[in-house]
């Protein structure tokens, strides 16, 4: 069936560049449903900081801004480097991508250590909404709501930044074993994307968890 | 490189304003300053504008939706201090317990 031609080579695309922007479009699309995702959550945010704001407040002052501070130094360093990995990948500079990726993942695995350690604090205060609720009085249902919508985003971020940390490694891995030229780098340029959003997502999450309530 | 620390140095200096703000008690501007950390990372590490035509359309599309989602989630709360609903706004005091009414008052 096939003849060996350089068209069946990249079967089903045309040519390498329809390829490569299938790819690229392909991570856009999964992403744009990922803002649907998130969106759900920032209308909760929207709708209750506006219908129930004392206590929402409340609860927005007892967050950690120190350690949300750090954190998001720390992913907006993180998504810098991975995006000099991606340029070492288009150079075809493998250890490259692998130098960068190693530092964009360990900064990842920072972020979550340190947010580990805010959890701590906030289970110790007895912040997790429940019973031992620890915030008393006329608005302290608003802030057990805030606490809910707060364990719930910080978790379901959480759990994007595990699933980037794997796969930068799953890129440096490849890269380790010479897989990315300058004519084909885009699982580096994929992975780079949804890095990035990562941080973006986190970007709007801060000042709703920790700043908009203190303002 | 240069863009690369160009991006970061500015969403360092708009993390610093956004702390200044709400410091200042302008909660405005944090949304402002967000919104605006939000532009750098696509423009600068995204590099929506240098992706395929396909690529715009998708990320446009889910700009779109999501605009969608919080303009008609949220407008009944918003507009509901402006248009107040009879009987009691949002914050009002619960409804009885539905087994405590009597069945014949229901």
């Amino acid at each position: 069936m096939s003849d060996g031609s350089v068209l069946d080579h990249h079967s089903p695309y045309e040519t390498p560049l329809h390829r490569d922007e299938s790819a690229i479009a392909g991570m856009w699309l999964f992403l744009a449903s990922e803002a649907l995702l998130f969106g759900g959550l920032f209308l909760v945010c929207l709708v209750y900081s506006q219908t129930r704001a004392g206590g929402w407040a409340e609860g927005v002052r007892h967050t950690n801004l120190t350690i949300g501070a750090v954190n998001t130094l720390i992913l907006i360093t993180s998504s810098a480097v991975y995006t000099l990995a991606v340029e070492a990948g288009r150079r075809g500079d493998n250890r490259g991508v692998v130098r960068a990726g190693l530092g964009a993942a360990g900064l990842g695995l920072a972020f979550l250590v340190l947010k580990g350690v805010e959890w701590g604090q906030e289970f110790s205060e007895n912040l997790f909404p429940g019973p031992h609720f620890a915030l008393h009085g006329p608005a302290s249902g608003a802030a057990a709501l805030f606490y809910s919508f707060y364990f719930l985003a910080t978790f379901l971020h959480g759990m994007h930044m595990v699933v980037g940390i794997g796969l930068i490694l799953w890129i440096c891995r490849k890269a380790r074993q010479g897989a990315f030229s300058p004519a084909w780098s885009t699982p580096v340029d994929v992975v780079g994307l949804y890095w990035s959003f990562v941080d973006l997502i986190w970007m709007l999450l801060f000042p709703l968890l920790y700043l908009i309530g203190r303002a | 490189m240069a863009r690369i620390a160009a991006c970061w140095g500015m969403l360092v200096l708009l993390l610093a304003a956004e702390l200044a703000a709400t410091w200042a008690g302008l909660g405005i501007a944090v949304c402002v300053v967000a919104v605006l950390m939000v532009l750098v990372i696509v423009l600068g590490f995204m590099q929506i504008l240098r992706g395929p035509p396909l690529a715009i359309i998708f990320a446009l599309g889910g700009l779109f939706w999501l605009t969608i989602l919080l303009a008609l989630g949220s407008l009944d709360s918003f507009t509901r201090t402006t248009v107040p609903v009879p009987g009691g706004a949002l914050d009002g005091p619960a409804l009885p317990d539905r087994a405590a009414v009597p069945k014949e008052s229901r």
